[in-house]
């Protein structure tokens, strides 16, 4: 159970400081409560489903309450283990996004107009109420994680890094195989989307007090419904998925997504070469709907997201994964790779994409 | 087939393995529907997709091969220790 004895709200502000409005908040703490479990685990701490989180505002010299620099997490194990870690403001950036959405259409921003967002917590002095449906009750079951103990050192060694990495994040090593396998469905879909799930193993190493990620193969999503911009995953999907991964037989476990974008597509083939180079939309990135989906079906921190894009120069690869509790580009090692693999990515392109591109030729 | 348990004890899952829940006593006049509203906030399964829009999710029975319709009963569809599987109907991408 999540508990917080504080109401969060997100202030806005001009950029001069006068103030836009206030909206509550009704913070989803399960991204936090993830990346304090991958914290527990990484320990080699076990992870059942007895265990309690508390919430707590993070005040400093600079940011005095009721302002706050972000909130405080702390994991509380049987057994008197806790896990405690520091999640930033920006934990809030999407709610940010829409709460800046009602603004405009309440006329007190206009679009396209810079503003500023903080944290204010206050103390709750509601209790909470705990709802019963009075016909059965459901307990939340940690559901197991199976890991398998290897050695760290050994994966290093045979494999190439890539991609923004973090000393902090958990390593994840993709074969060059699934990487080929993502760009030949990629440009076999040509203008549609298309996608499939990343399957694997979790990995332990206890003397370097480390767990990291293992694909083994990416499973072709089918029955799909693919569009230029979007792809959905239908419940025959993941019917289909689920009884690919149960034919192999390996032990294999969902690990994370793959999807790609037809970016040379997107853009207007009417746009000049030189702007379509510099066009947001020919990167790597994960939009809205790639964030919803990832913490939908991937919530757990060690999830990850595969994102093939189509450019003018070619194919490009980029993965996202949970970091403090928000979505993040991150590097990974390719195993079998005879050289780096050239990565850059964003998300949300649409914010970058300062001017639009023209939508009829000339 | 009507279950003659006026209650069961069911599992559930999210698609990805990644959330399980028990669910004790549920009555055997329950809709899978009633269900599945309980269910997926305790899952901690978003309900709406990024534009707000309710998201479809569907319970999945493999020990039949089927999904379940809403409107089903639960001692008529279920027996005791049951597996569900949620399915949510998603988008990914550019999306706009």
């Amino acid at each position: 159970m999540t508990r917080s004895a504080h109401r969060f709200h997100l202030e806005f502000l001009t950029p001069q400081g006068q103030t836009l409005g206030q909206l509550p908040l009704t913070p989803d703490w399960e991204p936090a409560l993830e990346s304090l479990k991958l914290a527990a685990r990484r320990r080699g701490l076990v992870v059942n489903g007895h265990h309690a989180t508390e919430i707590e505002p993070v005040h400093s010299e600079q940011v005095a309450a009721p302002l706050c620099a972000g909130f405080r997490g702390t994991l509380r194990l049987p057994g008197g283990a806790t896990v405690v870690e520091d999640f930033t403001f920006t934990y809030f950036r999407r709610e940010a996004r829409a709460g800046s959405g009602e603004l405009v259409s309440s006329g007190k921003l206009k679009e396209g107009e810079q503003y500023l967002y903080r944290l204010v917590a206050f103390a709750d002095t509601v209790p909470a109420v705990v709802r019963t449906n009075g016909r059965f009750a459901v307990e939340v079951d940690e559901a197991p994680v199976d890991v398998r103990e290897t050695r760290l050192s050994d994966w290093l060694a045979r494999a190439l890094p890539c991609g923004p990495a973090l000393a902090t994040d958990f390593p994840v090593f993709i074969p060059q195989s699934v990487l080929a396998e993502s760009a030949t469905l990629a440009e076999a879909a040509g203008a549609k989307e298309t996608g499939g799930v990343l399957i694997g193993h979790l990995h332990q190493d206890h003397a370097a007090r480390e767990l990291f990620v293992e694909v083994t193969a990416l499973v072709p999503a089918r029955h799909t419904e693919a569009e230029l911009t979007k792809l959905t995953f239908t419940d025959a999907t993941w019917t289909d998925s689920r009884n690919a991964v149960a034919l192999r037989r390996a032990g294999e476990q969902f690990v994370g997504w793959q999807h790609s974008h037809p970016g040379k597509f997107f853009c207007n083939p009417a746009c000049p070469p030189e702007r379509r180079k510099t066009c947001p939309l020919m990167r790597d990135f994960f939009s809205d709907e790639d964030v919803t989906f990832h913490r939908t079906v991937f919530p757990r921190a060690s999830s990850i997201a595969l994102v093939t894009t189509i450019t003018d120069e070619g194919l490009q690869h980029a993965l996202f994964g949970w970091r403090g509790g928000v979505i993040h580009q991150r590097g990974f090692h390719v195993v079998g790779a005879q050289q780096p693999v050239a990565v850059e990515a964003t998300i949300n392109p649409e914010k970058d994409h300062a001017s639009p591109c023209p939508t009829k030729s000339p | 087939m009507i279950n003659l348990h006026p209650v069961l004890n069911l599992f559930a899952t999210d698609v990805s393995g990644q959330r399980r829940v028990n669910l004790r006593g549920v009555r055997s006049d329950t809709t899978v529907g009633e269900l599945m509203d309980e269910l997926l906030p305790r899952l901690n399964l978003q309900r709406t997709d990024a534009n707000g829009q309710p998201m479809p999710v569907a319970a999945r029975l493999d020990r039949e091969g089927r999904h379940l319709h809403r409107s089903e009963l639960v001692g008529e569809a279920l027996r005791d220790k049951d597996e569900l599987v949620l399915h949510p109907q998603i988008m990914a991408g550019r999306g706009r």
